[in-house]
């Protein structure tokens, strides 16, 4: 897909000149004949597909969205204090923003960050953990990839062969799957209660309903919603409702 | 026992409905319907022209019609019934809506209202009958309105001689230096003392006050000659057969309606010839259309001639004229209304010239309302952005996605609703045109051409974003990436997808969560 080879290019940093080419096409577009003709012509491309493209994209705002705002929260704390709790708050943060759902290249430098914040702050269980995970990613320069070997290698020797964490109460497990709530910076672990966003389908604590989301600032947490509808021609037979 | 109903009323109330006119006419010519109750039912049924047949010999009817009706020379021929200054000041009003500057400038004339009368002179350029305003004005020592008409006509030197008669020298070397009239600026701030040297000062530094631009000079507004409307037509055929075949009363209220048309038009054009002498305007009502008048009796009486205002006299003869004895009579009654109406400029059309009259289209569907249409079957939120709903569309994100804060997405809904609207400016003073720019469309995919919006926002723009967004991660600027996020968390939304026809048959909708 036409995305997926995209992004590609956009890891090696060649996009310079296409960011230029679409701001363009907005301003042309009223009088171009049909922007999308080179699409038209060589492949069928299915309305269905386009739209589950549509919601690939908000998807992936919405990780980057979360996986940002968590990410400058850790910055704002750790410039703050030096006080135990800003530290322990500070490492918590570093380890949700490894779990946004980032592009390889993004995902490796969120880990590799948090892989280094937390053996610095002795917590090598999870230092490990990060280790791990950036190794079975793939993709991460040669130099990152043998720091990771070393990171681990050092971690696994601590504590007897069975590290620990010097942050006793971090409130972090990397095998219990959960979604970061943005609101509070607090992890809703599957299968607990929480809100959903019915815009971004980004999912908060039980708390925050009625809350304007902060992903993207404009739909209601807990609103009822019967779903986005991005398709449309020529014709304009009646709507429907969402599962 | 056999009980007589007379149905002519509920038939004449349901061919009126069904628009079956023939029918009516026939109503109207048998008489067997009158009052104010008819008309009052026509009024108020939107068939204003239609009960001006009924209203035959009440003048304030009559007039009220024509004005609903918009037919200004049957309006004015009642107005000269009624001469009255509040139905000249209407009549006034309503002829310079329809762009009959002939008619309004009577009308004001009749009941001296100058200050309309000098404005109508300035719209239309009138620059010396606008002189006369100011002289006039100045003979009756309104000092307010020969300043005003002056500055209508451009005439600084007046304008001096009407502040300075005013008794305001101050003003007057001020306007006087304005306009370069440096002897009069010296005089009057002489006269004015220290004052008026100051007043010279300002208005020399002052900007010179021009007369308006006159932008379209000329007289009557030129018309279209539209078919009057099935009735009317209908009426002037029927009323020649009638005569045609001997002569029925009955049609002498359509005859009288169109022959009062017909004596007003003509009537107007003296009036407008200038007889109105403004430097003398006792003598205008008395002596200009003393005179017409004169020649309506005349011709009454000689039956033929100009034959302008005959009909208002021949109407009141119909009476007599129920016997077959006055064909010869009565047959050039008929010919008078197609010889007057082809002189009246821009006159209605009459009965002979009725099947080659312009026919104007019907005005179609506003292009945002065939948007809105569309729209509302798909339910589409940009689309009624682009037809120019935002409410709408502010509900639709509001039940689809639980939207509540939509101050950031106001410049989106800008840049939907300017990508699908573009604007020409017209003439001064003239809005600019719309042009609106429907969605691209190609002939494989659309058999009809698109009733939708063109739509701004495409996967590839959306695209183009997230790797501005990604380019933002990568170099470590988080808040420039977050901000590219929201954008695009912002686009999705507003993003729509054009459904290819018959490519994809089922699910031609998609909905998520």
């Amino acid at each position: 897909m036409v995305l997926r080879r995209e992004r590609r290019a956009s890891a090696h940093g060649r996009d310079g000149d296409e960011e230029e080419r679409g701001k363009n096409s907005l301003f042309s577009l009223p009088l171009s004949p049909n922007p999308n003709n080179n699409n038209h012509r060589d492949q069928v491309v299915s309305s269905r597909r386009e739209a589950d493209e549509l919601k690939e994209l908000l998807a992936i705002a919405r990780e980057y969205n979360v996986g940002l705002r968590c990410e400058l929260a850790r910055k704002a704390v750790a410039a703050d204090a030096e006080s135990p709790d800003a530290i322990k708050r500070n490492a918590e943060l570093a380890a949700y923003f490894t779990h946004a759902k980032l592009q390889p290249a993004h995902a490796a430098l969120a880990l590799r960050s948090a892989m280094v914040l937390h053996y610095k702050l002795r917590c090598f269980a999870s230092a490990a953990g990060f280790c791990r995970r950036l190794l079975e990613l793939g993709g991460a320069p040669q130099k990152v990839v043998a720091q990771a070997r070393q990171v681990l290698a050092a971690c696994e020797q601590q504590d007897g062969g069975n590290p620990t964490n010097a942050i006793a109460d971090l409130e972090y497990d990397e095998r219990n799957p959960f979604d970061l709530c943005s609101v509070t910076f607090t992890p809703v672990y599957r299968g607990s209660a929480f809100a959903e966003d019915p815009f971004s389908g980004a999912r908060f604590q039980p708390s925050c309903e009625g809350q304007v989301s902060p992903v993207g600032g404009v739909s209601r947490i807990g609103a009822a919603a019967t779903g986005m509808v991005s398709v449309g021609g020529g014709g304009g037979s009646g709507g429907g409702r969402g599962a | 026992m056999v009980l007589e109903v007379d149905p002519s009323e509920y038939v004449f109330k349901l061919a009126l409905s069904q628009k079956r006119f023939d029918t009516v006419l026939a109503l109207v010519r048998s008489g067997a319907l009158c009052g104010q109750a008819v008309v009052s039912y026509l009024r108020a049924k939107g068939f204003p022209e239609v009960a001006l047949h009924f209203a035959g010999d009440d003048a304030r009817a009559r007039f009220d019609l024509a004005l609903e009706c918009g037919s200004i020379e049957v309006a004015l021929d009642a107005a000269r019934q009624l001469d009255e200054p509040a139905t000249w000041r209407a009549l006034g009003g309503e002829a310079l809506r329809h762009g009959n500057v002939a008619v309004a400038e009577f009308a004001y004339q009749r009941v001296r209202d100058y200050g309309r009368l000098a404005f109508l002179y300035a719209l239309v350029g009138a620059t010396d009958k606008l002189a006369k305003t100011v002289k006039l004005a100045a003979a009756r020592g309104d000092a307010r309105s020969r300043w005003q008409f002056a500055t209508y006509a451009g005439d600084a030197a007046e304008r001096v001689r009407a502040l300075e008669a005013a008794g305001l020298p101050a003003l007057a070397a001020a306007a006087a230096a304005s306009a370069g009239l440096e002897e009069d600026a010296a005089r009057l701030a002489e006269e004015a003392g220290e004052a008026g040297a100051r007043a010279a000062a300002a208005g020399a530094a002052g900007a010179r006050l021009a007369a308006p631009e006159v932008l379209q000079r000329g007289e009557n507004w030129p018309l279209l000659s539209v078919s009057k409307g099935l009735f009317e037509s209908l009426a002037a055929k029927a009323a020649a057969n009638a005569v045609g075949a001997g002569g029925a009363g009955a049609a002498a209220a359509a005859v009288s309606a169109a022959a009062a048309a017909t004596a007003s038009a003509a009537a107007s054009a003296p009036g407008k010839k200038g007889a109105f002498d403004l430097d003398d305007d006792a003598e205008v009502d008395a002596g200009a259309w003393g005179d017409d008048d004169g020649e309506l009796d005349l011709d009454g009486s000689g039956g033929g001639g100009g034959g302008d205002g005959a009909f208002a006299d021949a109407g009141g003869d119909d009476e007599n004229e129920n016997g077959d004895d006055d064909a010869g009579w009565e047959m050039e009654d008929l010919e008078l209304p197609d010889v007057g109406r082809g002189g009246a400029a821009g006159g209605a059309s009459a009965s002979a010239s009725s099947s080659k009259a312009f026919v104007a289209p019907s005005p179609g569907v506003p292009v945002d309302a065939r948007w809105l249409k569309a729209a509302s079957g798909s339910k589409l939120a940009a689309e009624h952005v682009a037809a120019g709903a935002p409410d709408a569309a502010m509900r639709l994100l509001n039940s689809q996605l639980g939207f509540v804060e939509f101050a950031p997405l106001r410049p989106y809904f800008l840049e939907i609703r300017a990508a699908a609207v573009a604007a020409a400016p017209g003439l001064p003073g003239c809005p600019a045109v719309r042009v609106p720019l429907p969605a691209a469309h190609s002939a494989d995919d659309d058999a009809s051409p698109p009733r939708n919006p063109a739509l701004p926002y495409s996967l590839p723009l959306l695209e183009a974003k997230l790797r501005a967004m990604y380019k933002h991660v990568t170099e470590g600027k988080f808040s420039e990436g977050l901000r590219s996020a929201d954008a695009l968390l912002h686009l999705v939304p507003l993003t729509v997808r054009r459904r290819r026809r018959r490519s994809f048959g089922v699910s031609e909708f998609f909905f998520w969560f």
